[in-house]
């Protein structure tokens, strides 16, 4: 089931008509929900700054579906991560504070795989975004007009759902 | 190209009118199931609650229909309340934490009965239901003295079952004996290796050689040669004895390791007259052994609960303002760990500034009237709010009977080391009864005083318990009223008969116990009446027979372990003579021919030029 919910959006974001910036900004932001755990306030916020800003919604979907296992995978990392972060002697004056600023503790920055998970997510932003562009350029400029003449590419944009999703994403580039 | 997308702000106000919709649809659910799940985890037994309506613009959470189940009485309910209103503060909601001015409650109902148990799967592993059990386990493992006499009818039989290999003496004997020997054999190889004889044989040689000479017949040069010898064989023998002085207190300390295992031996050997005791089944016949054989555990249940409160409050509210962990979230990822940074002058987490409810009790028992309850500073975080949590219940107002009836407390957390205490005065209240434990028979207490007091500082725990009625009844559990002296003394029937004469014309009981020390290992008393009137007929009955049989114990624990404790001891012996000795002689030697040839160089060395001392 992840399987083909990871090729559906894979299909949309490669094909979508957002630049490779776009989709790359927006698998990279969209990291942030597979990999940290989503029930939390800080990405409420994100997912406003995926819908406000100019990136590729598919984009943004494919990176939560790519790294929603990954999340998973990488868990006793951010644990170990948070735990040295919020252990560290040198920082308790920041979490202290943190911790007693309204709102700020919505965002559960006081667990482990929490703030393990987010500042693991920052650190790999940029990396993600330059990867993801370079990997977006160079699937349209060799594969995709290969596989545009494939019949199961022919058949999948000529379905109903991609005519759908196609109309929803005028409304949403 | 645009940074934002305007048009997107439809769909995100569409997405925030969802989540607020969502908020206000299952909020008061949420905070139902919070209050249920943290209550059941706290209590160790179910909370339940029909309903909680938070409204948020007037700073005010509503819970109707709560009802904590009694952990030690699945059936039965701690207290139940019809309805409690939170006064929330709003700044400290937006802070995540959530904190009461105020708390009223209605329709507050104590031991009310359930309609279906309140008990938690037979081994939850909630906080509460494990240091429930903790507490349970705790007071059921504590050592108790047993009434059992059966050995006074088995007499020598039973002293024969006396395994030499289950008495500690022997195995701390030969253990003894075994260092002794390995200590010896170290030792003399030790003094071997620093012989100072060739030393003392070279000193005393020279000693005699320079006797009579005088420095002025051996000229300049040849005293000058004469005093270096001296000084040379000088050094030789100072370095001798300081090697012997160091073994020796090397020797000293070891022998007294040994010696230290003999004295033991003493302590083994009346463990072992007290486990053999136990073995023939001959227990003591003082009164506080037989109280705490008949009472103490019925007193050590009396204690539970106020134990369990002061173990769930130091797990609940850590002291100090150190960071505390947790256990993160349940949920399909990792869980990982939850720090908490509390900061004075801050709210707490959780926080009740002031709770009252007053509350009446139906009917015409001694507990029914009028009561108020009052709690202040119930917090998580002690530290940061800076006050102790008190408690408060009483009656105001009986129906019949006196008023007394006063239960307070204050839990003490806002420094490094917890001090906790409890204090329960209870005038004219009906008595639970209780089963004699070791005796077939049951006393009802009827009404009575009842005390209870536990302090706790730190690990360590102060407390004591009293009950005492006039009015007591006695009830036999078993038919022994066929039974009379012509039962085989010490026998399980014999006792029982023994015990109903002596407690079943008992009306006025008193019943005491004190607990103290840590709670790892307490020191625990119980004193009763009852003990002082069983131990009295006990005396009538048995004291005679009772000795007989100490002595025939003691006589047969002497037998097994005596000659390895006489070995062990010659061991001991032999090293004082032995290495010891011979090391405090060599050491006299060594001291007496360094007085001769110090006293031998100032002969040589008086007046002439050149020449020191």
């Amino acid at each position: 089931m992840l399987f083909l919910k990871l090729l559906q959006q894979l299909v949309k974001a490669l094909n979508s008509e957002g630049t490779p910036g776009q989709v790359a900004a927006g698998i990279a932001l969209g990291a942030v929900f597979g990999l940290t755990p989503l029930m939390n306030l800080h990405n409420l916020v994100l997912f406003g700054c995926a819908l406000i800003l100019n990136v590729s919604m598919a984009g943004v979907f494919l990176g939560w579906t790519i790294f929603i296992p990954i999340g998973f995978a990488l868990d006793p990392l951010f644990d170990a991560v948070g735990s040295a972060l919020l252990g560290a002697p040198s920082l308790q004056g920041i979490w202290t504070t943190l911790y007693n600023v309204p709102v700020v503790p919505f965002t559960n920055f006081n667990n482990t795989v929490v703030l393990g998970s987010v500042v693991c997510w920052v650190v790999a932003f940029l990396p993600l975004f330059f990867l993801a562009r370079w990997g977006v350029a160079r699937y349209r400029a060799t594969l995709l007009e290969r596989l545009r003449k494939t019949r199961i590419f022919q058949a999948v944009t000529a379905s109903g759902w991609y005519t759908t999703y196609r109309s929803l994403s005028r409304l949403l580039p | 190209m645009k940074i934002f997308r305007w048009k997107a702000v439809i769909p995100l106000a569409l997405f925030a009118l969802v989540v607020v919709l969502g908020w206000t649809l299952y909020v008061d659910r949420l905070i139902r199931l919070g209050v249920e799940t943290g209550g059941t985890a706290a209590v160790g037994a179910r909370v339940d609650l029909r309903s909680a309506r938070l409204r948020l613009f007037h700073g005010d959470l509503v819970l109707r229909a709560l009802a904590v189940t009694n952990p030690g009485q699945p059936m039965k309910n701690l207290f139940e309340a019809d309805q409690i209103v939170l006064d929330l503060n709003v700044r400290a909601l937006l802070e995540k934490k959530a904190v009461a001015d105020t708390v009223a409650v209605r329709g507050l109902r104590f031991g009310t009965d359930r309609k279906t148990s309140g008990a938690l799967p037979a081994r939850s592993k909630s906080e509460g239901a494990v240091t429930h059990r903790g507490v349970e386990d705790w007071a059921k493992a504590l050592p108790l003295p047993s009434l059992d006499f059966q050995g006074l009818g088995k007499g020598l039989e039973a002293i024969r079952a006396v395994s030499p290999e289950s008495l500690r003496t022997l195995a701390q004997a030969r253990a003894v004996a075994a260092s002794a020997d390995s200590v010896k054999a170290a030792l003399e190889r030790k003094i071997a290796q620093a012989d100072p004889r060739p030393v003392i044989d070279s000193a005393q040689a020279l000693v005699n050689r320079l006797q009579g000479t005088e420095a002025r017949r051996l000229g300049l040069a040849g005293a000058r040669d004469a005093a270096t010898a001296v000084r040379s064989i000088l050094n030789a023998v100072r370095g001798a004895r300081d090697r012997v002085t160091a073994l020796k207190a090397e020797v000293t300390k070891s022998v007294d390791s040994v010696r230290s295992g003999i004295a033991a031996l003493d302590r083994a050997r009346a463990e072992d007259y007290a486990y053999a005791r136990r073995l023939v089944k001959v227990p003591s016949l003082d009164p506080k052994d037989i109280s705490a054989a008949l009472v103490g555990r019925a007193a050590l249940q009396r204690l539970v609960p106020g134990l369990f409160l002061l173990q769930s409050a130091k797990q609940r509210i850590p002291p100090g303002l150190m960071p505390q962990r947790s256990s993160g979230p349940k949920r399909t990822r990792m869980a990982g760990t939850t720090f908490h940074f509390p900061k004075a002058r801050h709210y707490p987490s959780l926080l009740v500034e002031f709770a009252e409810g007053s509350f009446a009790l139906a009917g015409r028992t001694t507990m029914a009237g009028d009561y108020l309850a009052r709690l202040t500073s119930l917090t998580t975080e002690p530290a940061v709010w800076g006050r102790p949590l008190t408690f408060l219940a009483q009656r105001t107002g009986a129906v019949v009977g006196p008023t007394g009836i006063r239960v307070g407390g204050a839990l003490d957390h806002t420094g490094a080391i917890p001090h906790d205490s409890i204090k329960a005065d209870l005038d004219g209240v009906g008595l639970a009864g209780c089963d004699l434990g070791a005796a077939a028979a049951r006393v009802d207490l009827g009404t009575g005083v009842m005390r209870l007091g536990l302090v706790r500082t730190g690990d360590e725990v102060n407390g004591s318990w009293m009950i005492r009625t006039d009015s007591a009844g006695w009830t036999r559990l078993r038919d022994t009223a066929a039974v009379g002296d012509s039962n085989a003394i010490g026998s399980r029937a014999w006792l029982d008969a023994l015990v109903w004469r002596a407690v079943s014309s008992l009306r006025q009981v008193e019943v005491s116990a004190a607990i103290s020390g840590r709670l790892a290992s307490p020191h625990f008393d119980v004193s009763s009446n009852i003990g002082t009137a069983v131990a009295g007929a006990l005396r009538q009955a048995v004291a005679a027979e009772v000795s007989r049989v100490e002595a025939q114990v003691r006589a047969k624990v002497d037998s097994l372990v005596g000659q390895q404790v006489s070995a062990a001891r010659a061991k001991l012996a032999s090293l004082d003579t032995g290495p010891l000795k011979s090391l405090t002689d060599e050491q006299s030697q060594l001291d007496a021919v360094q007085a001769r040839l110090e006293q031998r160089l100032r002969g040589l060395t008086p007046g002439i030029p050149g020449l020191r001392p």
